[in-house]
């Protein structure tokens, strides 16, 4: 996986902002009996707790309690670039969605990457905090 | 009779007359939704009044299938009458739910029960086998759902509680049980009469769509209690037994060796429950009576019974403010079945109001001056505070209290909010379940019915699967083309090889008009009538058969046949689903219905763009037929085209022998089903189709 590099302290700031209406991520969740529930995401820590994977094998033990959390990535990137400012992020999320060629499988590493920067962002804040 | 067990409790709580009639006189009609209709019809002579109007006929219905042994089909109960959720009228309409409360009616002796009327004050029936009082309710009144059951439980057992004998008559063997009462109850604001008033048994099995809850509390009835300790006659057990094991043997899940085709979410999905529990939370699957499914979960957390969209609905906040989900989740859950308040709602007005908060339009002082805690959105407190809201009809509650749709109306938002989609009521102001954009089977049924149809026939095998097939890179258990001709073959008589085309001129055209006729038509007899479970039929693709061919249209007659000793043919069903949708159709008419009024909301017709841009746009995954082939394709971007709708529905009224200009159904069509009163009545009140 991708190592990204340290944030500097102005990207946590943006990346840890709330953002405003106008400039929200859209995701959803899908359910196979619930139906579809829009989830609007004002935040990246909103965005990195959204995403969770589930492996084909425990949707499908799942059945009709099943879930998929979708969020399309094209979007996420353009997201992380035009309103966060976070080009190596939204870089590396290209790359490694580039080595997959379904969501699924993309998700997993999405996340890890998605859950990599906000743990630098919270480890950063923390020491500032302090 | 076989299957059934003879009369149907009839109450009428103004006069506090209780009676009862022939099950025989609407066997016709097969059960649940069917005879509740034609009861209806012939008990409610104004069909124009309002649902919290004395004068409405409520029907709580079970099926010759119900309490037996035939699996997924044992443990549903219809409730019928005016509803009070719809928009702009409350329509005639139904719901249904699960559990033991339709199988205790059956082992008590009744077939369905029947309210007419208004008590004078709040009251309880106490029904334990044919000994049925009405009851003074009024330390139960305010109490939540799972307060008034206890206490229920309690009255019923004189004290003796959980896990001792009931007796509850004199026979030696069959006068007692250690079965609690089956209790049907209502929360807080079905008491006060709002839309939102659910109908709840046991700790999660509710009665959501249509404000039953709140026809409920017109009526001052707060609970319905039933044990019962006779049985059902079978005509022919050895068969029901048989059959019931080749549904296992031939379509069941197999434990040792589960299927690796994904597809297997209805008839053969394996035991359990939502998966998304807290870390340690444990869980057990639990079911209806007679299930082999088991699609629920009983855990020592809470969220017990909860597993659809009443779990559903407060997880992303819940994870997205703590990371995980955690207890807060299962508090909600069990706090809004407590609450007995429709989830639907709760989780559309949350979507809408958030939205409204987040663009500054809604909050302390604002435009729409709400306190509620957004900061704690995720938190059990919001959730806690809405429901508070609501039942106190105070803040922002004195709005939602009437429901999302009228809330909107009184707030100056519905029309602007409709458009951009941002308060998602699909139709008839019921919240957006499955899309009409791209899954139009779902959205036309809904459409020419009285509320979400939430009939997941199509939606397993058209979307779900080859949704989840296409997100994961996984083999799609059948081919489109295979799937279409699955679909085609089982969908008689309306069989035609392109029913199952998705594609964007397919579903315009006449062979989808044709599946939303057998659709209609199927729920309508099978799901609602016979009461099949929706979670288990009907059953298309299924990956344990031969050649993956489900269940339906084989299974369905054979536990019918088995259970009551008539011969009836799957077509000969259909038809009686015609017939009920027919019926239904003229009762609607003389609501008012025509069909300039059965359009969407026009987000449906206006908003659609790619995948994560706006309301409700996924990988839609689905079978369609372009350029002389099959194949699955990604649906998402698609808005609906006004005209062809309009188009779409001419189509399908002349299919179905209705007035193409006006929608409402013909003599011709009403005669030719029996139903020459009908047709009489619609005449005589300016309503017959021409």
């Amino acid at each position: 996986m991708v190592q990204l590099s340290k944030p500097s302290k102005e990207l946590v700031a943006r990346l840890m902002k709330k953002v405003d209406y106008q400039k929200q991520l859209k995701g959803v969740i899908m359910n196979a009996m619930a139906g579809t529930i829009e989830r609007s995401i004002y935040s990246f820590q909103d965005a990195c707790n959204f995403l969770y994977s589930s492996s084909l094998e425990e949707l499908q033990a799942a059945g009709g309690a099943g879930s998929i959390r979708y969020i399309d990535f094209g979007v996420l990137q353009k997201w992380l670039r035009e309103v966060f400012g976070d080009e190596e992020l939204a870089t590396a999320i290209g790359q490694e969605v580039a080595t997959e060629a379904f969501y699924g499988k993309q998700l997993p590493l999405v996340k890890k990457l998605l859950m990599q920067r906000l743990n630098q962002c919270l480890e950063l804040t923390q020491v500032t905090h302090s | 009779m076989y299957g059934y067990v003879g009369k149907i409790l009839r109450v009428n709580l103004t006069t506090r007359k209780i009676s009862t009639i022939n099950t025989e006189d609407y066997k016709e009609w097969g059960g649940g939704h069917g005879m509740g209709s034609a009861i209806f019809w012939d008990l409610c002579p104004d069909k124009t009044v309002d649902g919290r109007d004395p004068r409405n006929v409520i029907t709580i219905m079970t099926s010759p299938l119900s309490g037996t042994l035939v699996p997924a089909a044992s443990g549903r109960t219809e409730v019928q009458g005016i509803g009070i959720q719809g928009h702009p009228i409350g329509w005639y309409t139904r719901s249904n739910f699960g559990g033991r409360f339709g199988a205790q009616l059956k082992y008590a002796g009744w077939d369905g029960i029947v309210l007419e009327g208004r008590a004078d004050k709040p009251v309880w029936i106490d029904i334990r086998n044919g000994n049925v009082k009405i009851r003074d309710g009024g330390h139960l009144w305010g109490l939540d759902t799972w307060a008034t059951q206890e206490e229920i439980w309690q009255e019923v057992s004189d004290g003796q509680g959980f896990g001792n004998w009931v007796e509850i008559d004199s026979w030696r063997d069959r006068g007692r049980t250690t079965q609690r009462p089956a209790v049907l109850t209502i929360g807080r604001v079905g008491e006060l009469q709002s839309p939102l008033g659910c109908l709840i048994h046991d700790a999660g099995n509710g009665a959501g769509q249509g404000g039953f809850g709140g026809v409920f509390g017109s009526k001052n009835l707060k609970a319905i209690s039933v044990i019962g300790t006779g049985s059902i006659d079978i005509a022919h057990p050895a068969m029901l037994m048989n059959a019931r094991l080749w549904t296992r043997e031939k379509y069941g899940f197999n434990v040792e060796a589960p299927a690796a085709d994904v597809g297997s979410f209805n008839f053969p999905a394996g035991p359990g429950a939502t998966p998304y529990l807290p870390p340690g939370i444990g869980q057990r699957p639990q079911g209806c009576t007679g299930c082999h499914k088991m699609c629920r979960g009983r855990s020592a957390g809470g969220g017990n019974e909860s597993h659809c969209v009443d779990y559903l609905f407060y997880n992303n906040y819940d994870a997205a403010k703590h990371g995980q989900i955690t207890h807060h989740l299962l508090q909600a859950a069990d706090l809004v079945q407590k609450a007995g308040i429709n989830v639907y709602q709760m989780q559309t007005g949350l979507i809408w109001l958030n939205h409204l908060y987040q663009q500054g339009i809604l909050g302390p002082g604002k435009q729409i001056d709400c306190d509620l805690p957004f900061d704690q959105l995720g938190d059990y407190v919001f959730v806690e505070r809405m429901v508070e809201q609501i039942e106190k009809q105070e803040g922002i509650g004195k709005y939602l209290f009437k429901g999302l749709a009228q809330a909107a109306i009184d707030l100056g938002r519905y029309e602007q909010d409709l458009r951009s989609g941002i308060l998602p009521l699909q139709e008839w102001g019921y919240s957006h379940h499955y899309d009409a954009r791209t899954e139009v089977e779902w959205g036309y049924g809904s459409l020419l019915g009285s509320r979400d149809c939430n009939d997941h026939d199509f939606n397993v095998c058209c979307y779900w699967t080859p949704s989840i097939c296409a997100l994961f890179g996984a083999e799609f258990p059948v081919s489109a083309a295979e799937l279409a001709a699955i679909i085609a073959e089982k969908c008689v008589p309306y069989s035609d090889p392109l029913m199952a085309d998705y594609s964007d001129e397919g579903i315009y055209k006449e062979p989808m008009a044709k599946l939303v006729q057998w659709h209609r038509h199927y729920s309508n007899y099978y799901k609602q009538s016979l009461l099949f479970c929706d979670w288990a039929y009907a059953d298309f693709v299924n990956p344990y058969a031969e050649g993956k061919k489900g269940l339906t249209g084989e299974a369905e007659p054979k536990f019918f046949t088995a259970v009551t000793g008539i011969e009836q043919s799957f077509e000969e069903g259909i038809e009686i689903g015609r017939k009920i949708w027919n019926l239904d159709r003229a009762i609607w008419a003389l609501q008012g219905r025509h069909r300039d009024q059965e359009v969407f909301a026009d987000y449906i017709y206006e908003v659609g763009a790619q995948p994560g841009y706006t309301t409700y746009e996924i990988p839609y995954v689905m079978p369609v037929y372009e350029n002389g082939q099959w194949q699955y394709k990604a649906l998402s971007g698609r808005t609906l085209d006004r005209q062809k709708v309009e188009d779409w529905k001419t189509i399908y009224y002349k299919l179905e022998g209705w007035d193409p200009n006006t929608g409402r159904p013909t003599r011709r069509t009403l005669e030719g089903l029996g139903l020459k009163e009908v047709a009489d009545e619609l005449e005589k009140n300016g309503k017959l189709g021409a």
